[in-house]
């Protein structure tokens, strides 16, 4: 195993008094730090009613531009889904034994962002009191949504991934909940009694759950790839220019992973500094996600490049309009800006320095979400306001009430975070214990094959 | 969709306006059943009525429909001469003048503060009476053009109630034509031009299509000399307006010389045309291509082509200067455009005196500015305003300061508020055009009637019944009864009066007059117009509003929403100068200029583009009247109801006349520009007039369309059932446009009339022809009247959200001294075979029906939008707000109730008038037969003057538009998307010049 | 490995537990269900609307078109809702049509009809409207046609129910299962109400035919 920085538990039961410490009660910076986004939150509800009364006319949304802050903050939130499933699963999977220390607060992450993302496309509706027209559900009518169109596909490959990922996060939790339950005393036992739905940690019920945690990771791993790729459909299915590009599912997916990893990292170190879980979260996990950003963030790159190319070697017209427009019209600082943080702001990581070190991890974290929220601004932008009729071309400017909602969206993302810090550990129990005895037996010679 | 339930209300509800109040309040809903029904009103059915459009003096015939007894769509009448059954773009919404929100609710008079305080009827005529009695024989009546029988009324009524002296002022007057009439034929007649038998047409800065005479008509017998790419037209003006746009040619003489042009060009006829006057002969000689050729910068060979070809035409005709290029040599300049008519052989044949328009009374400015100096003078004591706002469209004469001075008691029978009626002692509001009886003869001939098809919304009375009842009370003799009981009599008693009200008035020929040129025209001395102010600035140029005409459509809100057919500019005044001009004074776009003259100054945002010659400055006269109602409500919307919009371009024109015709100069001054570095929004519809070769709009030259021989016979469904693709390479006739520079980019052979269900017998489907269109915009005023489209007003526009349904483009390809290529698309949803909005509505709200249709159901929309994004046509309109909560009584009283009114929230389209359809339809089914071709009639292609639209279904091989589909000229716009449109285009001809 | 020294209870119990919760579970869902279904059904009619409101004149449909056998007029229903057969509304009467009898009918069967008929005079008189409340109401995107109805032989009492037997007009309320939606009920003058008519006489089922 890679150089350890940190000391490592001496004991199991060590493991839980470090990480349920997070149990103890909470400080005033902390009281303080909640109050804060869940006034953001208020504002954004504000706002939404305000929309939803007087219409989207409040908003920057115009012809020929039709889609705007909403949809890219939607997709956005969907690509940070990606990172928990990816990590819990993928790698879990292929035992890639770094993941245990950061696979909760990853999956934590996941739910709370999809649960935000599937928010906005109801915000994004124009009268969204009706927006169980999109629902296949039987009714007097006797009319029914259009599966053709690929916003319906969203609806099931969202509310599916939704589900999935509450439920692989939920049995995770359990004997962590469990262990919970032993050690508080306050009101929060009767919770956790509830939600550990009887766990005694026989090993009959150890077996029960290890078979189900494998089942889930292996169901929701064609999920990692199929949620974005259908949201990318979106896109490419349509035809306008810029939009429509069979690169866009492996496109997206990547950019999704990348964001995914960007947003654990940005919430993750915070937390490590806060709950000194030096010992658990470790710098060679830093690493490999380091590592993964890499990959990911060379991808991403490469799909840029690949995007341009297309459009010159397609030698379309509407295309190289439309590139040309991204890169130098209206909208070329939104793009250079997506370009620096997607794909120059992650090359120091070749360094291992840069990796190992959670600030700079930290810092470039914070660019990758800047940048990646940026893409998808852009891809939208760009496509819709130069399309096809040179006559019916139209710019979009973002309005208050929009960026109200998409603040609003970050500070429900992190109040719902935050609680959860308080509620649950951080860090999954069982996984770094499993860690620590495979560390000792290998210690102690006994190879672990 | 809207909770206010406008279209039961306006289905069901009775006539009394009390009830109106109640029933379009949810949530009781009430049935008003008439208390006698009228015997040819059935609610629900619509009823027509044949009357008179009086939205400017040319009185063309239109047919009115009404529902419940309210006038809801206006068409032409075919029946008659002068629109054919088309409309312009003000006819089409003339009738909201009298839905306007803002009228006078009743007489008003002066209060003690001088405030304007409603009254009674009879106090107010008493009050009237009184100050006649006072005014002793010294009150003036200042009117506009009152017509036929209410002309000859006034005649005998106004002597008796004291008023000897009588005006009848327009701003566009046409004093030149007839003085210059007067110098070269010796009448002061204005005959008919025959632009519909014209092959060469060579305009003078005439707005023809826009304003000048009789444009309707105009516009009708232009396209109908160009079809196939027949006819040639020159224009030469400082502006490459609407009706320039539509020439082949543009001349952009030095401002003030297109004198020269015209006797340059006559001299050039005189050479190759026998039978020519001596005494001209002699005078021509002096105006050698040459000679003039440096003193108005156009080339000598330029005359000389042009020359040869009114030489060579059959039917030339040379059409007397608009108000735009008139200075103070009017009709001189006038006198010298008839010259080239007399030597080009045009008059009796092109140019018809006869059936003369009847504008012959028209005050001469003149006699404003002396009636204004009379006022100041105190001989006058009382003034009648009727049909005329001088105050503002005559700002030079100083009436308003001349009435503010106080000695002078006047009187205003305006029916809604203007400039003049605000300086009125005493207002007596008269009907709207549409609440009132009348009638006129615009043309010898044509006898016109007008009949009230809606009660008087407000407590207002005719003008004419409020002159007698005054007489009667002065004591003075006159006719008795109404005036429409002497309009029935004028039309010789009820029988012959109700026939003529059936066809909407009588026309007869009139036997075309001769007309000998007048000894001493050789005599006259022809001199540039000079301009005064410092020759370095731009010269001004004010020129007629296509919309507003004179400004007396201003408070029609659609008509501001329409954007400029030219600058595609909506909501206000833009100063208009040439990029290079702008780049001197260093002025870009959306800076805010002041532009000063003797006359007067305004403050506007500047607009450069390239369709105005340089170094003139060019200003929208009409525009920055009152606001509409500066105490609407505070709403999103409400702003333009509160504010003026635009600026009044008659205040910079110095009150210079022309001598001998006592015309205003309009183009008499340079003007002096300053950048106050001030920023406003320039509030356009289209921000690029370049295509980037996209193909929207496509040409050809007259040879190339003579290459690919006449149309194919038949349908294109059948040609295109019967061979598979392989087997026929290139079978159509029709050129596939070229993409810019994708020609590679393939475009698949396809069956329009396949996208339709097997068993339907319809698949609609359009075709548009770019080169008969002018780009007139009456197609959108139909659609938006006929479809309920909503007013947005400047702050949705200004960043887009026009909700038109229908739009056209425009395109300047070429525009110079050799060619002009200005091409106008009208395009609206193609209804498309594989529609791309189709497939990714989530909530199956827009479908492609079993007709081919591509229907959009609003109530089933929840608005993703996604439709639009993926529209390449971008053809579809977003509700952003509530727009029919803006709009206040009675405005919503014009609204279809056929189509739904659109809540927020939701995607609306061009339906192809689908509630036309299904209304053929009805008929067809009762009789048990399908619909035939052209039962079915688009809003758009009714209104179109220059009949460029033809609607019908793709499955009948005889119909129209089937073989229109395959025309030589045929093609679709971005076919090669294979979005397999329905509506098709016939591509502009280009008439180039052989060099 | 490790996990085995744990203790944990027996297994019986937890068995148990996780059926009764899928039991209870299932009965909820069922509750759920049954009582969507029916409240989609019930809400539909008020009283007031079973009875239908008060109108400015109580006129009285079963004297007038209710049948001659019973002693009724059996005016035919096309005498005064003319319009129907060959305009979009039936429409209510003007006033002038219910004169042409009543003019000389002053007095009617049942009590209190003098004052009735003597509203209608007033209203002549006064030359005004009689505020009817109107009962059959469609939204304002549906574009209803009634002579297409008529035309193709749709009887009125189809629609508007036993309207010649109706003291007082009322939306007669029936519900229908149609196949489409899964047999959920649609209540009178709903879409899936109509739509069920159209597609079982095989009229147009273009939304567009109603919806513009």
């Amino acid at each position: 195993m890679a150089a350890i920085t940190e000391p490592i538990p001496t004991h199991p039961d060590q493991i839980n008094d470090d990480i349920l410490r997070v149990l103890e009660p909470p400080t005033p910076i902390y009281v303080l730090m909640v109050l804060f986004f869940a006034t953001l939150v208020g504002l954004g509800l504000v706002a939404f009613l305000y929309q939803t009364y007087w219409g989207l006319g409040v908003t920057g949304l115009t012809h020929p531009v039709m889609w705007g802050v909403y949809i890219t903050t939607f997709v956005f939130w969907v690509g940070i889904a990606h990172a928990g499933t990816l990590i819990s699963a993928i790698l879990f999977l292929f035992r890639a034994k770094w993941r245990n220390a950061v696979n909760r607060g990853a999956e934590a992450m996941t739910v709370f962002a999809v649960l935000i993302a599937a928010m906005f496309p109801l915000i994004h509706i124009g009268r969204v009191y009706k927006f169980y027209f999109m629902i296949p559900y039987p009714n007097q009518r006797g009319v029914w949504p259009n599966f053709k169109s690929p916003l319906v596909w969203d609806l099931f490959a969202i509310n599916t991934y939704m589900l999935v990922s509450i439920m692989f996060f939920y049995v995770g939790l359990i004997p962590d909940l469990a262990a919970a339950r032993d050690r508080v005393r306050d009101w929060r036992r009767y919770l956790y009694r509830a939600l550990c739905l009887g766990w005694r940690g026989s090993s009959e019920q150890w077996r029960h759950w290890s078979r189900t945690v494998l089942h889930l990771s292996g169901l929701s791993t064609p999920l990692v790839l199929s949620v974005h790729s259908v949201v990318s459909w979106d896109f490419a299915t349509s035809m306008v220019p810029g939009w429509h590009t069979t690169i866009f599912a492996p496109y997206f997916v990547a950019g999704a992973i990348f964001s995914g990893i960007g947003m654990v990292i940005t919430v993750l170190v915070p937390v490590r500094k806060a709950f000194h879980l030096e010992g658990y979260l470790r710098k060679e996990h830093f690493d490999n996600m380091g590592k993964l950003i890499l990959l990911t963030s060379s991808v991403v790159g490469y799909s840029y490049g690949m995007e341009y190319f297309m459009a010159w070697y397609s030698a379309n017209p509407y295309e190289q309009m439309s590139f040309w427009w991204r890169g130098f019209g209206y909208h070329w600082t939104s793009t250079w800006i997506m370009i620096s943080c997607n794909v120059v702001s992650p090359l120091p990581l070749w360094f291992k320095w840069c990796r190992t070190n959670p600030l700079w991890l930290w810092v470039t974290s914070i660019f990758i979400n800047i940048g990646m929220w940026f893409e998808r601004y852009v891809i939208i932008m760009t496509g819709l306001s130069h399309e096809y009729d040179p006559a019916a071309w139209g710019y979009y400017v973002p309005s208050v009430t929009e960026l109200t909602i998409l603040a609003a969206s970050f500070g429900l993302f992190l109040t719902m975070f935050t609680i959860f810090l308080r509620l649950a550990p951080v860090v999954a129990l069982q996984e770094v214990k499993e860690l620590w005895y495979e560390d000792r037996a290998h210690a102690h010679g006994g190879g672990h094959h | 969709m809207p909770e206010i339930d406008r279209r039961d209300f306006l289905k069901i509800a009775g006539l009394t306006a009390g009830a109106a109040a109640v029933a379009c309040k949810e949530p009781v809903h009430n049935i008003f059943p008439y208390v006698h029904q009228p015997e040819e009103v059935t609610p629900g059915i619509a009823t027509y009525y044949n009357s008179m459009c009086r939205e400017c003096p040319s009185g063309c015939g239109i047919r009115v429909k009404t529902r419940e007894g309210r006038p809801i769509k206006i068409d032409g009448n075919p029946d008659h001469p002068l629109s054919q059954g088309r409309l312009c773009v003000r006819g089409e919404v003339g009738h909201m003048r009298t839905y306007d929100s803002a009228r006078f609710a009743g007489p008003m008079k002066r209060g003690a503060d001088k405030a304007l305080v409603s009254t009674t009827w009879d106090e107010a005529q008493s009050l009237f009476v009184e100050q006649l009695k006072k005014a002793a024989g010294k009150a003036v009546f200042l009117g506009g053009l009152e017509t036929g029988t209410l002309d000859a009324l006034l005649e005998q009524v106004l002597p008796a109630i004291g008023a000897k002296h009588r005006l009848r002022f327009e701003p566009y007057a046409y004093e030149s034509l007839r003085t210059a009439n007067q110098l070269v034929f010796g009448t002061e007649a204005i005959p008919q031009f025959k632009l519909g038998s014209a092959d060469v047409l060579v305009a003078f800065g005439t707005d023809f299509v826009e304003t000048w005479l009789s444009p309707l008509s105009n516009q009708l017998g232009f396209s109908q000399a160009r079809s196939e790419g027949r006819g040639y037209a020159v224009f030469v003006g400082p502006r490459l307006g609407l009706s320039a746009a539509n020439a082949d040619q543009w001349l952009a003489p030095n401002p003030g010389t297109e004198v020269l042009v015209a006797l340059a060009l006559a001299s050039e006829v005189a050479k190759r045309k026998p039978g020519v006057p001596e005494s001209l002969k002699a005078l021509l000689a002096k105006y050698t291509p040459s000679s003039v050729a440096e003193k108005t910068g156009i080339s000598a060979i330029a005359f000389e082509r042009i020359g040869a070809r009114i030489a060579n035409a059959d039917a030339p005709l040379a059409l007397p200067p608009g108000v735009e290029v008139q200075g103070t040599n009017a009709a001189r300049f006038t006198a010298a455009v008839q010259i080239l008519n007399v030597v080009s052989g045009a008059i009796g044949r092109t140019v018809v005196f006869g059936p003369d328009h009847n504008l012959g009374k028209l005050a001469r400015f003149q006699e404003l500015s002396e009636l204004a100096g009379k006022m100041r003078g105190g001989e006058v004591g009382l003034l009648m305003v009727h049909g005329s706002n001088p105050a503002y469209s005559a700002p030079q004469v100083g009436l308003a300061d001349a009435l503010r001075t106080g000695n002078v008691f006047t009187v205003s029978f305006a029916s809604a508020p203007d400039e003049t009626a605000e300086l009125a002692d005493l207002i007596l509001p008269d009907h709207t055009a549409f609440e009132s009886w009348g009638d006129a003869e615009p043309v010898r001939g044509v006898r016109t009637l007008q009949q009230p098809t809606v009660r008087p919304l407000f407590d207002t009375r005719a003008t004419a019944d409020v002159l007698l009842d005054a007489a009667r009370a002065l004591g003075a003799t006159v006719p008795a009864g109404s005036f429409r009981d002497q309009l029935v009599a004028a039309w010789g008693g009820r029988p012959s009066f109700d026939a003529a009200l059936g066809k909407g008035g009588e026309w007869k020929d009139v036997a075309p007059a001769n007309v000998s040129v007048a000894s001493g025209v050789g005599a006259i001395d022809f001199e540039p117009s000079p301009l005064a102010g410092n020759a370095s600035d731009p010269v001004l140029v004010v020129y007629p509003s296509h919309h507003l005409y004179d400004g007396r459509l201003t408070r029609v809100n659609v008509l501001h929403e329409i954007p400029d057919p030219v600058t595609k500019t909506m909501w206000g005044s833009y100063a208009e100068l040439h990029p290079e001009t702008a780049a001197v004074l260093d002025i870009d776009l959306g800076d805010v200029i002041t532009i000063s003259t003797d006359g007067g100054q305004v403050t506007v945002p500047a607009f450069p583009h390239n369709a105005i010659r340089p170094g003139v400055i060019a200003l929208q006269a009409g525009r920055g009247g009152l606001p509409k109602d500066p105490n609407a409500p505070m709403e999103p919307h409400s702003y333009w109801r509160r504010n003026v919009v635009g600026v009044n371009a008659f205040s910079l024109i110095p009150g210079k006349l022309d001598a001998q015709s006592g015309a205003l100069a309009w183009l008499s001054t340079h003007a002096s520009v300053a950048n106050t570095k001030g920023r406003a929004p320039v509030i356009r519809a289209q921000l690029t007039f370049d295509q980037e070769g996209r193909n929207f709009g496509a040409a050809m030259t007259v040879e190339e369309m003579e290459k690919h021989g006449p149309a194919l016979p038949g349908g294109a469904g059948e040609a295109e059932a019967e061979h598979p693709e392989h087997e026929k390479p290139e079978h159509r006739a029709q050129p596939l446009p070229k993409q810019g520079d994708a020609e590679h980019l393939e475009t698949k052979q396809y069956d329009p009339a396949a996208d339709a269900h097997p068993d339907s017998p319809y698949r609609w489907g359009m075709s548009i022809d770019q080169d008969a269109c002018t780009g007139c915009n009456a197609c959108m005023a139909a659609c938006i009247t006929e479809n309920n489209i909503a007013v947005v007003g400047p702050e949705n526009i200004r960043i887009g959200r026009e909700m038109h349904w229908l739009r056209v483009e425009r395109y300047v390809e070429v525009a110079d001294e050799h060619e002009v290529d200005v091409r106008h698309t009208p395009l609206a949803c193609q209804h498309c075979g594989a529609a791309p909005c189709e497939s990714v509505c989530p909530a199956l709200a827009t479908y492609h029906s079993k007709e081919g249709l591509n229907v959009m159901i609003e109530n089933r929309c929840i608005g993703t939008r996604f439709c639009s994004n993926n529209c390449p046509y971008k053809a579809r309109r977003f509700n952003h707000w509530s727009y029919d909560w803006y709009v206040p009584e009675p405005e919503n009283w014009s609204l279809n109730p056929d189509v739904m009114v659109r809540a927020k929230g939701v995607m609306e389209k061009c339906t192809f008038c689908v509630q036309r359809i299904n209304g053929a339809r009805d008929v067809a089914r009762k009789e048990k037969r399908t619909i035939r071709d052209g039962e079915v009639v688009t809003a758009c292609q009714q209104a179109c003057p220059s009949n460029a639209i033809v609607f019908g279904n793709l499955r009948d091989p005889e119909a129209a538009v089937t073989k229109l589909r395959v025309d030589r000229r045929a093609y679709r716009v971005l076919e090669h998307l294979y979005t397999r449109p329905a509506t098709s285009y016939l591509m502009n001809v280009r008439r180039v010049e052989e060099a | 490995m490790t996990r085995v020294e744990r203790a944990g209870n027996h297994p019986a119990r937890r068995m148990g537990s996780g059926k009764r919760f899928a039991v209870g579970l299932s009965v909820a869902v069922v509750c759920a269900a049954v009582f969507t279904a029916g409240a989609g059904n019930l809400y539909q009619y008020t009283p007031e609307e079973l009875t239908g409101p008060e109108q400015p004149i109580q006129f009285n449909h079963q004297i007038h078109a209710g049948a001659t056998k019973d002693g009724n007029l059996g005016i035919p229903c096309l005498y005064c809702h003319g319009p129907a057969e060959r305009g979009w509304n039936a429409t209510v009467p003007a006033v002038s049509v219910c004169m042409g009898c009543h003019q000389y009918i002053k007095q009617g069967r049942t009590p209190g009809s003098e004052q009735e008929i003597a509203k209608i005079h007033e209203y002549y008189d006064k030359n005004e409207s009689i505020p009817w409340v109107r009962i059959h109401h469609l939204p304002d995107y549906v574009q209803f046609k009634h002579m297409r109805h008529v035309q193709a032989g749709v009887q009125c009492q189809e629609c508007h129910g036993p309207i010649q037997d109706l003291k007082r007009v009322y939306l007669v309320p029936q519900t229908r299962y149609t196949k489409r939606s899964f047999f959920l009920p649609t209540a009178k003058l709903e879409m899936g109400w109509c739509m069920e008519c159209h597609l079982q006489r095989g009229a147009t089922d273009d939304c567009v035919a109603c919806h513009y």
